[in-house]
């Protein structure tokens, strides 16, 4: 994926592209969570309706015990407020019921119907209790009254019309009260609804009727008014049976009819309750199923699509930062110098190619710093041997300026010092001793150009006499033994050369002086009376260079002088002749001739003087050939 | 003064200036006696005997420095360098006017550096001036005697 990113997207993109996949993904999450609160909140409202649903059937409750109330109130007391409490309240009731009916459900909509059918019922029942009422009240007012009153009439009368027959009249008072009885026991009746009254007004009643049945019996003048009474106490029974009837039918119209239509309201409600009741548990049960379900959707939805970011992103991260790591890699290991750090590829032509370019010229800057820093190193290397050089040379001089300086100065003191001492002399009168001293002025003042003379050749060496060719030094050896051989005679001095000794490159003259001074030298201080006086030339190849040993048999020369001895103007035995000039001579032909002279020798077993020579090239043998050829040398041998 | 003859040693490998030394040192003080040596190899092993046999320490010591095998510097610092012999003044008394030869004389705890003069006579007289200088330094073991 990472890859995909750096081959097919630029920079910029991808950091677009990361930042609008972050976007997405939480725009789709802030979703999600709405649809799941949307959900949530229509969860609300249904419990909002059921609540109201729930308060709606409490309501109608409470009415409907309030109206049965009222109802009791209206049965028991006849007060007509309360009969109008009723129609109020029934009234209430329906708009009520109308009211729901119209926005519910099929099934509560049934249960209010139903409701309202018996509340109907209920209410017609109660207009026909009313008028029950109505009727009884008539009847008991109009009419058992008027009978009561009837009967009470014909009994006062017969009273009135017995007056002979005490007897008559002592039965008859006792039916007064007991119609008296009657009338009380009925209007008990009517007010509590006891049936026990009823009963002891029947008694009452009866009793009355078997009073004046007995005087009824007898022969009678008051017959006809007797049997009037009878017949008025049966319309009397009558009336009141009717009102007990009428009663006991109303009672029975609220107690049992109206009661049943209460309670079946009451019943519905309660149905009502329940169902809704049902209804929110069920919808509870589905929130709570709905919820979870949402929220494992959500949380599942969530979770992928963070995973899905977090994996975005991280790729379009690593496919910014690892160019950009491998570059910077990249940069350190050129802000190092490096001219061969790895440019990682780049495909894609954004910022970061640009950056990739940046690498590459910067590589290539690198390179061409490292091989100017090549070339400054080889300068500097150039300049510090030049510069060596300089102050080998210079401190040669400086050597050489203070070696002469000293060595003129000293015929000069010694000179000086004898014309003093001469003058001295001649003012004391010693001219004999005076003219003595003179000589020896005069041998400074010889020495002086003596060395003079030596600087000058010394100086010469590399200046002048440049031209060099091959030089068989069997040769010039050979020529040396000629002309030295008179005085080598005269000393006892012997010069052994071995043959075979090699050819060289060089000036002739210069090497011929050479061996001149080494020669010399060996004549002048190797002493040795027991072996004979010798020095003997030989040489060895060694690597690229010849060895040339001058070894003679003298005493020899102690190892703290064997540097010193080729300085200019030393010398080890003052007592001998000489400048000190001739080994300075030889160490400086054998350095013009790319070679060098050392000595080897310890005290009392000789000294080898070794001359190293470089073996010519063939260069040279060619062109010394060729030279030959045309004959400036005929004999090499 | 004590009329014990004084030992002055003279380190010059050129006859000549020894035999100048000599006769300005002998016209002006009879009672010095001067020890010459010609060489630094002499002047090594004079030192070492000096230094082996207990020998009487010289009075003073004029030193070349120009010298076949030891130069005068390395003499010096043999000098300086030995607890007896470091009591001895040394007067380099040379040809050389270089610093070079003067600092290092005096890095070696040289007790004078004087430049042989050319001059007719000044030759004498700067041999009479190192000599009047040094005329009172009296080394103990003379003294003791």
């Amino acid at each position: 994926m990472i890859q995909y990113f750096i081959n097919h997207f630029q920079l910029r993109y991808r950091i677009y592209a990361s930042y609008m996949a972050a976007g997405i993904v939480i725009f789709a999450i802030i979703m999600m969570t709405y649809v799941v609160f949307n959900k949530v909140a229509g969860h609300f409202q249904d419990f909002i309706t059921f609540s109201n649903q729930s308060q709606i059937d409490l309501l109608l409750t409470a009415q409907v015990a309030d109206i049965h109330r009222q109802t009791l109130i209206y049965t028991y007391e006849g007060h007509q407020s309360a009969a109008d409490q009723v129609t109020s309240i029934y009234g209430n009731l329906i708009q009520q019921i109308d009211q729901n009916l119209q926005h519910n459900q099929p099934e509560i909509k049934r249960i209010l119907a139903t409701i309202k059918q018996h509340l109907v019922n209920y209410h017609a029942t109660f207009l026909q209790v009313k008028q029950q009422r109505d009727l009884q009240q008539k009847l008991i007012n109009v009419e058992f009254r008027d009978n009561a009153t009837a009967v009470e009439r014909l009994i006062n009368q017969l009273i009135l019309q017995s007056e002979p027959s005490v007897a008559t009249q002592l039965e008859l008072k006792p039916i007064l009260s007991s119609l008296l009885l009657v009338e009380k026991n009925v209007f008990r009746y009517l007010d509590s609804l006891d049936a026990s009254y009823i009963i002891t007004a029947k008694n009452s009643l009866s009793s009355v009727f078997g009073s004046l049945s007995a005087i009824n019996v007898q022969e009678n003048p008051v017959r006809s008014i007797v049997d009037q009474a009878i017949y008025k106490l049966h319309l009397y029974e009558q009336s009141f049976t009717q009102g007990v009837q009428r009663t006991r039918g109303y009672l029975y119209l609220i107690n049992v009819v109206m009661a049943a239509e209460a309670y079946e309201i009451h019943y519905q409600s309660k149905k009502f309750s329940t169902l809704i009741t049902e209804q929110m548990r069920k919808k509870e049960q589905a929130i709570h199923a709905g919820m979870r379900e949402a929220l494992y959707l959500l949380l599942l939805f969530g979770a992928c699509l963070l995973i899905i970011l977090i994996t975005f992103t991280y790729g379009i991260g690593k496919s910014i930062a690892m160019p950009i790591t491998q570059l910077t890699e990249t940069f350190r290991e050129l802000t190092q110098g490096s001219s061969n750090a790895h440019i990682p590829e780049y495909p894609v032509s954004d910022e970061i190619s640009e950056l990739a370019h940046a690498a590459a010229a910067f590589r290539d800057k690198n390179t061409q710093t490292e091989r100017l820093l090549e070339e400054s190193m080889q300068l500097t290397q150039q300049l510090e041997k030049n510069k060596a050089e300089l102050e080998r040379s210079n401190d040669e001089l400086e050597q050489f300026v203070y070696t002469v300086s000293h060595d003129l100065k000293s015929p000069l003191v010694t000179s000086m010092g004898f014309i003093g001492i001469i003058r001295k002399l001649a003012d004391q009168g010693q001219y004999e001793q005076a003219i003595e001293k003179l000589d020896k002025v005069t041998l400074s003042i010889e020495r002086m150009g003596q060395l003079i003379t030596d600087l000058l050749e010394l100086s010469r060496i590399g200046r002048i006499d440049l031209d060099k060719k091959m030089i068989d030094l069997n040769n010039l050896l050979e020529q040396l033994t000629s002309s030295h051989s008179e005085q080598m005679r005269r000393v006892g001095f012997h010069w052994v050369i071995k043959p075979d000794l090699p050819s060289i490159y060089g000036n002739e003259s210069r090497i011929r002086q050479l061996f001149e001074n080494i020669l010399s030298n060996a004549i002048k201080y190797t002493h040795n009376p027991e072996q004979g006086s010798k020095l003997e030339i030989g040489a060895i190849s060694h690597e690229d260079h010849w060895l040339i040993y001058c070894q003679d048999n003298g005493p020899g020369i102690e190892s703290a002088f064997h540097q010193k001895i080729f300085g200019l103007f030393y010398r080890l035995d003052t007592k001998q002749e000489g400048s000190g000039v001739g080994l300075a001579i030889a160490k400086k032909v054998m350095k013009f001739h790319g070679g060098d002279i050392w000595v080897e020798s310890s005290s009392g077993a000789g000294a080898t003087f070794w001359l190293k020579f470089p073996v010519p090239s063939e260069e040279m043998e060619r062109v010394e050939h060729d030279t030959s050829s045309t004959g400036f040398i005929t004999d090499r041998r | 003064m004590t009329h014990h003859q004084r030992d002055l040693l003279l380190i010059e490998d050129s006859d000549e200036h020894a035999e100048l030394a000599l006769f300005y040192i002998s016209e002006y003080r009879k009672d010095i006696h001067v020890i010459r040596l010609a060489d630094g190899g002499a002047a090594m092993r004079y030192i070492e005997s000096i230094r082996h046999l207990k020998a009487p320490i010289p009075w003073l010591c004029l030193l070349d420095l120009q010298l076949p095998k030891y130069d005068g510097h390395e003499i010096l610092s043999v000098i300086k360098s030995d607890s007896l012999l470091v009591k001895m003044p040394v007067v380099v008394f040379t040809t050389s006017a270089a610093k070079k030869d003067i600092r290092r004389a005096m890095n070696n705890h040289a007790n004078s550096f004087i430049t042989k003069p050319m001059g007719a006579d000044r030759y004498g007289s700067a041999i009479q001036s190192i000599l009047d200088y040094w005329e009172f330094n009296m080394h103990p073991s003379v003294l003791a005697e």
